[in-house]
């Protein structure tokens, strides 16, 4: 069995592991709650826009000219663009969305497409250069810092990328957020877009059809199409970093505690040894006592 | 009854302004356009400039870079890429900005993709420091 030293050590150093632990769960808590707001501020938007699209195409304007909805017969080259966070202590974040990202791809590749792969996040990126897998192109993931016209700069460049035909489809890769409690990663089809915005009837009056359009829904769409889709990444981006907060605050409530419990065998042990020795030194000296004798 | 409409005016980022007003003035694409109660629904593409919302005790100004804005039922939605609330605004830091912008346009070549930037950059900013000195 150690000595009480050796132990005494281990509590002081499991005790320190627990503090850093709990201190990065707070840490955690704070952001997660800073990116909730912010995704609950930018649903509203999200939300008009897509009524907004809905009306155009209840006004009867025909949606599938325009290049965005552009399906082509047999794609060959499709993008992923995979979020992920910059850094690991956060359970199996990242792990499982890259695991869901390749799964997706080794799918795509035996449907004879090419996949190219877009990775947000330095973890990410480090794995797949581990795996020698190459990559389409990199970014870091700017965590907190990332503002709407960060994601406006990747929907530009995906745009210009399906425009030019130079991808058929691009797909996006990240942890979905159902609810505050329960994320899940998630592929979603961002390009061509997907004629998915079915016209609920029931839900909208008949007086949907007497909108003016300034200056004709032909220019209104072609210019809220790029803003639904940058509205889009937007909030993928936000889910993801929420997603990757409250994985992180498990993570490290789960290193806490299990530093507690760890702490709270290791001080029986202490204890215990600490007696033992006791006794030893008491029968030590009765015994001395008594040879004397 | 109140002759008022409901206005709410929203960025990706957050809401910047919900409330009553009387009369709403909003840039639009190729002007100012104007809303009050009875607007029949209309959906129209917004410019740079500024928005005015007349209240019967006050009038709220901001700046609104680019969107849609929505009316229907007397519920005004200003869908704005970028937008500023006049509080947010100084003059002074605005104005020293402008003057770093000119001097950097200066130095630039007559024709070049970058002072076109660089011009789209001075209206906004023209407009936010009109708005900033209301």
């Amino acid at each position: 069995m150690a000595n009480q030293r050796d132990i005494k050590r281990r509590i002081k150093s499991v005790g320190n592991t627990k503090k850093i632990t709990s201190t990065m769960e707070m840490v955690a808590t704070s952001k997660m709650k800073k990116v909730q707001e912010r995704l609950n501020q930018s649903k509203p938007y999200e939300v008009k826009v897509n009524e907004i699209i809905k009306n155009l195409m209840a006004a009867g304007f025909s949606t599938i000219h325009h290049p965005l909805f552009r399906e082509v017969a047999q794609p060959s080259r499709c993008l992923i663009l995979q979020i992920t966070g910059n850094r690991g202590l956060c359970g199996s974040y990242n792990t499982r969305v890259i695991e869901k990202t390749i799964t997706f791809k080794e799918q795509l590749e035996s449907e004879g497409k090419e996949a190219l792969l877009y990775v947000i996040g330095k973890k990410a990126t480090s794995f797949y250069n581990f795996i020698k897998t190459s990559m389409f192109k990199v970014g870091l993931n700017a965590e907190d810092k990332f503002s709407f016209d960060d994601a406006a700069k990747i929907g530009e460049e995906l745009t210009k990328l399906f425009i030019s035909g130079e991808v058929h489809e691009v797909y996006v890769s990240y942890t979905k957020v159902f609810s505050s409690a329960n994320q899940k990663p998630e592929i979603i089809k961002l390009l061509p877009i997907a004629p998915e915005m079915e016209i609920d009837h029931d839900v909208l009056p008949a007086a949907n059809m007497d909108y003016i359009f300034e200056p004709s829904p032909a220019d209104i769409f072609s210019y809220i199409l790029p803003l639904y889709l940058k509205v889009k990444i937007f909030t993928c981006f936000l889910e993801a970093s929420y997603s990757e907060q409250f994985a992180r605050r498990v993570a490290m409530k789960n290193a806490t505690d299990a530093a507690k419990e760890m702490i709270k065998e290791l001080t029986v042990t202490y204890n215990r040894v600490r007696q033992d020795k006791i006794t030893t030194e008491i029968s030590e000296i009765v015994g001395g006592a008594a040879a004397l004798e | 009854m109140e002759r008022v409409i409901n206005c709410s005016i929203l960025t990706p980022e957050k809401q910047i302004y919900e409330g009553q007003v009387g009369f709403a003035v909003v840039q639009a694409h190729d002007g100012e356009m104007g809303f009050l109660y009875g607007h029949s629904p209309l959906i129209s593409k917004l410019g740079i400039g500024e928005v005015r919302l007349n209240n019967p005790k006050s009038v709220d100004y901001l700046v609104i870079e680019g969107g849609v804005v929505e009316i229907k039922d007397n519920r005004l939605i200003v869908l704005a890429e970028k937008a500023y609330k006049k509080s947010d605004l100084s003059a002074q830091e605005l104005e020293s900005k402008m003057k770093e912008l000119d001097a950097q346009m200066n130095q630039m070549d007559k024709f070049s993709e970058e002072k076109f930037e660089l011009k789209l950059e001075k209206d906004k900013l023209k407009v936010r420091l009109k708005v900033a000195k209301r």
